[in-house]
């Protein structure tokens, strides 16, 4: 056999291999690539005055405390990032939840209605399960099989596994396991009139998880 | 200057199956490709005027999978297989491609490259960041290591 047919050979084996990924998606993924370059464009303009804007702020501002006139955007890079993935899937990785209404404008933004907030569960929003839990089953149906994110060296599984604990019906998990983590969203599979909620205790827990949407409960 | 949409309905497969041969692993070629076309659609108006837009696509979805493979080297502990157990949809010829995976990696890539693309020695040269005689030579080699493997598992005469 030449090389001509070794050729035909390897191609024919590959030939009903095809790209399932939709256009859309493609798309959807440049255009957060696109703004996120226009962000950093922005940010290396104004970096010199914002370094000393932040300086000053945090030298006046109590230690612990958000400092005022703080750019948004260091404040996202150090607290979370979200970032959208192919697939449809919006990735939130949390460090801290400082900042909780650019969170939330940031998620909404991309596609989730999100809710977030610093005082625990919104006493306002029911759960979207009816047994109590933000996580069920069929919630964690909403994650493409085999998904699971990285963060600090370690591995937060939000897919397979169930959730480490349980407090008051929130599922929640100790800081301490929990120094960075990832969740990885489908908006597109959330039933429709849910939220997905991201609530904080700021000593001891995180929560997420569905919620019911409504005029008190806003998603 | 063609549009986005044109390009990626006709060269996905071809970039997809380049980089699944490049990387041996299908669904992981899924994603760095998807990437890659992002990328390639975020910065359309220069990558269209590349000389060779395919090219650069595949380019970018392996250096994507060397830039992930840095990040997570330094950020993740070696886990278990996450695929473990996974089902392949990937309908490529098993024997084939089994013998393409026993090839060293540079030999892969030139492999997809020259074939699945028909990309020449100078433009493979310039995707992978090597030089044309070092293109000739892998080719050589793979070639000569894929008809020796085939043999012997009686594919070719």
């Amino acid at each position: 056999m030449n090389d001509t047919d070794l050729a035909t050979l390897v191609r024919d084996a590959v030939h009903d291999t095809r790209m399932t990924v939709p256009e859309a998606d493609i798309t959807r993924r440049a255009r957060t690539l696109r703004t996120r370059r226009r962000l950093t464009a922005g940010t290396v303009v104004s970096a010199g005055v914002a370094a000393i804007a932040l300086a000053a702020a945090t030298v006046a501002a109590p230690a612990g405390s958000p400092a005022p006139g703080r750019p948004h955007d260091a404040a996202q890079l150090t607290a979370w990032t979200v970032t959208n993935e192919p697939g449809g899937v919006v990735d939130v990785t949390i460090r801290q939840l400082k900042d909780p209404a650019g969170l939330q404008a940031r998620l909404r933004a991309d596609g989730v209605p999100a809710i977030t907030t610093l005082s625990g569960t919104d006493p306002a929003c029911r759960n979207y399960y009816p047994d109590g839990r933000y996580f069920s089953p069929q919630y964690l149906a909403l994650f493409g099989p085999g998904e699971h994110s990285y963060d600090n060296g370690s591995v937060t599984e939000v897919v397979t596994s169930a959730p480490p604990a349980s407090h008051n019906g929130v599922v929640s998990a100790p800081l301490s396991r929990l120094q960075g983590f990832t969740l990885a969203i489908r908006p597109a599979r959330m039933p429709h009139g849910t939220a997905f909620l991201i609530a904080a205790r700021p000593t001891y827990v995180y929560a997420w998880g569905l919620v019911k949407t409504g005029p008190s409960c806003t998603g | 200057m063609p549009d986005f949409a044109d390009f990626y309905r006709d060269a996905k497969d071809d970039c997809l199956r380049t980089v699944m041969i490049s990387t041996g692993d299908p669904e992981l070629a899924q994603d760095l490709v998807a990437e890659a076309f992002a990328r390639a659609c975020a910065s359309w108006p220069k990558v269209a005027r590349h000389p060779n837009p395919t090219a650069w696509v595949v380019r970018t979805a392996l250096n994507v999978r060397t830039d992930r493979w840095r990040i997570r080297r330094r950020e993740m502990p070696l886990l278990e297989p996450a695929d473990a157990g996974r089902h392949d949809p990937d309908p490529a010829d098993p024997t084939i491609i089994d013998a393409v995976r026993r090839l060293p990696e540079r030999q892969r890539q030139v492999v997809a490259c020259r074939l699945l693309l028909d990309l020449d020695t100078e433009t493979t040269a310039e995707t992978l960041g090597i030089s044309p005689g070092t293109v000739k030579s892998h080719l050589f080699r793979a070639l000569a290591a894929l008809r020796e493997d085939l043999k012997l598992k009686e594919q070719i005469p």
